[in-house]
């Protein structure tokens, strides 16, 4: 062998062996904790379990697309794999749970960590349903079983998100914050969507009595989720919903539960934006999604009190989360602010300070510009205009396309103004009890008996 | 015993017994109640769940998969079948490994004579070394086939075997290499439970995953434990189904294509996973 050829391989050799420990991966798959209760809410939901099922696909389509296809235009996206979503994988959802790894095949390679986390919550997030469906227990037996699960699922140190509220800092205020949101809005108002389903539907199965009423609850949530499709984006959540709003009776009764899924749901996130944001060299995603998985991780990073949480989502507004899960009227309450803004938070007692990004409906923004031309150069530019504040850089007015989108009293809104020259705003004032002030009527059940009930397209 | 000496009692018990491994595994296959429960396993593949080649990766820590009806029908060369159920246990006992046990029963129906019975005891343990990511994942396995029953080998033969998974978008690869210690004793050497030297093999799956299921090949060459003679090429192919969120089955077949034992091959099984039922050490 020539000798500059030994030399080329022996320094190519060397530099695979300097990335070997940082690509040297332990982690593993633990299998749910057995008890009587598993499986139990899909015999019992089979409907909302399956649609479950295709949220897996929506969030594992959604990494590998943005890893894989990092060239790929928002359409790829926004048209192409959320038609899919809508019309084909929501409408017909699979039977079984999905092996994600199947699907985000190139993104479970580059971070099995990350993606061990998300099945691990996902895993609680499951039995979590299955207890609450269990009609056999009561609701003791079920507080308990609450407990076990909670500490099955922390009994796993390695892959377990914190059970302490996280800063909506972490989110949506790093370096490659909201690139996910404004490349793809309508993607990201569907990721929201599922959330709100996801935390909601513990509503109605702990605040109804029978079997009977957790039945057209369950029903009436998983309408509710579909209603939200009507009209993407302006019709899906314009803030990442927080179970302690869309779900205040679990998240009272279950706090630690609560706010881990909280801490998964902003994960969720804050990937979407690793990936999507170009400012993230492909090199560094790798390291930036394991040293955000570790801060989700840890009891020390960016947390705040529960107190402080519970008044922060309170802040953010339930109207800008899809409102309740229970207890809604007909009509999908009119969000506060513009989609995907960024509210700021003093982080010691969560009560809003002001806006990062976008800003208040009411005589202020007139929406996020998620038109063309900042879905299709989310650069360096625009990355640090986001975190600039808004207040010197209004956002250009909305382009055709995004006020197709909008209803006509947002189109209306007045021009941006400035938010560092008006005092915080917060939104409207939220009642103390999220279903008041938005119906205390159900609306009504989607018909009874169909297990797929609610399973109709979208408009 | 020829064939044309056996009684006929024994030959109605040996085609009793035949008819009692159908039975077993379509009563196993029809009445897997709703109420196991496992997990989506489809994707983790086994050996001889349907073919030869596995991934690199265990089962779930804390996961009991039972093989409750795992079928292999083998037609050689000369026409003798043999048929095999090999129920299997499997336990996540640590994080990336699992400890095996399986107990093959076998149904021997050549020209010599018919017999029935236990074919060894196998016990293994898989470690997975790796998830993967820009690194292939890895794994080693080692096993100990032990004398067990009256068609089980005189003595003990240990394997070592190492394993790579690699995913690509389309498709998924595996290759195995295992080697097995030990001289042959005379008996194993006649033997029609497979015993190979060394084994090596590559596989190829396809998965559906909205369908929850894998389409798979695999090519392997086998050297037998008897050292004069010809090395075998086999190749295979199968489906691995996930009947439901606790059962996956799985069906294969595939042809012995050189070496003394030309033939065919069809497997057909199921695997119930479930959670340990004691609580973890906090």
């Amino acid at each position: 062998m020539r000798p500059h050829i030994r030399v080329l391989l022996g320094v190519a050799f060397l530099g695979a062996a300097r990335d070997l420990p940082a690509q040297w991966s332990t982690t593993y798959e633990q299998f749910y904790l057995q008890a009587p209760h598993n499986w139990e809410f899909r015999d019992r939901y089979i409907g909302a379990d399956r649609l479950f099922n295709a949220f897996d696909y929506g969030h594992a389509i959604l990494y590998e697309t943005l890893w894989a296809m990092p060239d790929a235009p928002a359409s790829e996206l926004e048209d192409k794999q959320y038609g899919y979503l809508t019309r084909r994988v929501l409408v017909s959802p699979p039977r079984v749970p999905l092996e994600e790894a199947a699907i985000e095949v190139r993104y479970a390679r580059l971070a099995p960590e990350a993606k061990q986390m998300f099945e691990w919550a996902h895993i609680l997030h499951r039995q979590v349903y299955d207890v609450l469906a269990d009609e056999r227990l009561s609701q003791a037996e079920k507080d308990g079983e609450i407990a076990r699960l909670v500490a099955y699922y922390r009994s796993r140190r390695d892959v377990a998100f914190s059970a302490q509220p996280k800063s909506m800092k972490l989110m949506q205020e790093q370096p490659y914050s909201l690139a996910f949101r404004q490349k793809y809005p309508k993607f990201n108002g569907l990721i929201w969507a599922y959330h709100w389903m996801q935390v909601g539907l513990y509503e109605p199965l702990l605040v109804n009595a029978t079997s009977e009423t957790r039945q057209s609850g369950v029903r009436s949530t998983v309408a509710r989720f579909w209603q939200m499709l009507g009209d993407p984006p302006r019709s899906f959540p314009h803030q990442m919903p927080m179970t302690a709003a869309v779900a205040p009776s679990f998240a009272a009764r279950y706090p630690e539960a609560a706010i881990i899924f909280d801490n998964l749901h902003s994960m969720h996130d804050v990937i979407s934006d690793i990936l999507a944001n170009p400012n993230v060299p492909r090199g560094r995603k790798r390291a930036e999604i394991l040293r955000a998985a570790r801060l989700f991780r840890d009891d020390t990073s960016y947390v705040m009190t529960a107190e402080a949480w519970r008044t922060m989502t309170a802040h953010m507004g339930i109207e800008n989360m899809g409102g309740p899960a229970i207890g809604f009227l007909p009509a999908l309450p009119t969000p506060t602010v513009t989609y995907g803004a960024v509210m700021t938070h003093d982080d010691r007692t969560g009560e809003m300070t002001g806006f990062k990004y976008g800003g208040a409906t009411a005589g202020g923004h007139a929406g996020m510009h998620h038109g063309a031309d900042s879905a299709a150069t989310p650069g360096h530019e625009a990355m640090q205009h986001q975190h600039e504040d808004t207040a010197t850089h209004p956002a250009p007015p909305p382009t055709a396309d995004s006020t197709k989108t909008r209803s006509d009293s947002v189109r209306s809104a007045p021009k941006p103004k400035p938010a560092a020259k008006t005092p915080a705003r917060r939104p409207a004032p939220k009642p103390t009890n999220p279903h008041a002030g938005h119906g205390q009527q159900p609306t009504t059940p989607a018909k009874p008996a169909d297990p797929h009930a609610g399973h109709r397209p979208p408009r | 015993m020829p064939h044309h000496t056996v009684p006929p009692v024994i030959r109605l018990l040996a085609g009793a017994a035949r008819a009692a491994l159908l039975a077993a595994l379509l009563a196993a296959l029809l009445a897997m109640p709703a109420s196991l429960r496992a997990q989506t396993d489809y994707y983790n593949t086994d050996a001889g769940r349907p073919i030869t080649i596995e991934d690199a990766y265990p089962i779930e820590r804390r996961a009991l998969e039972l093989q409750v009806a795992p079928l292999r029908l083998e037609r050689i060369r000369g026409g003798a079948y043999q048929w095999a159920l090999e129920p299997e246990i499997a336990i996540g006992l640590l994080p990336r490994t699992q400890l095996e046990v399986g107990v093959p029963l076998a149904y021997l129906d050549r020209r010599e004579g018919r017999s029935v019975g236990v074919a060894g005891a196998e016990i293994s343990v898989l470690h997975n070394l790796n998830a993967e990511t820009a690194i292939p994942a890895l794994g080693v396995a080692a096993s100990v086939l032990v004398p067990a029953g009256p068609l089980g080998p005189e003595r003990t033969y240990p394997t070592l075997k190492a394993l790579v998974t690699r995913t690509f978008a389309w498709a998924r690869f595996h290759l195995n290499a295992e080697y097995t210690f030990g001289d042959e004793s005379r008996r194993d050497a006649r033997s029609e439970r497979e015993l190979t030297r060394w084994m090596a093999g590559a596989a190829i799956d396809r998965t559906f995953p909205l369908e929850s299921f894998l389409l798979t090949a695999e090519a392997l060459a086998l050297q037998p434990l008897i050292d004069d003679q010809p090395l075998a090429w086999q190749s295979g192919a199968g489906i691995r189904y996930q009947l439901s969120p606790r059962v996956a089955t799985d069906a294969g077949f595939g042809f012995r294509l050189t070496g003394d034992d030309r033939g065919w091959f069809a497997t057909l099984g199921a695997a119930v996973a479930v959670g340990l039922p004691w609580s973890p050490r906090r």
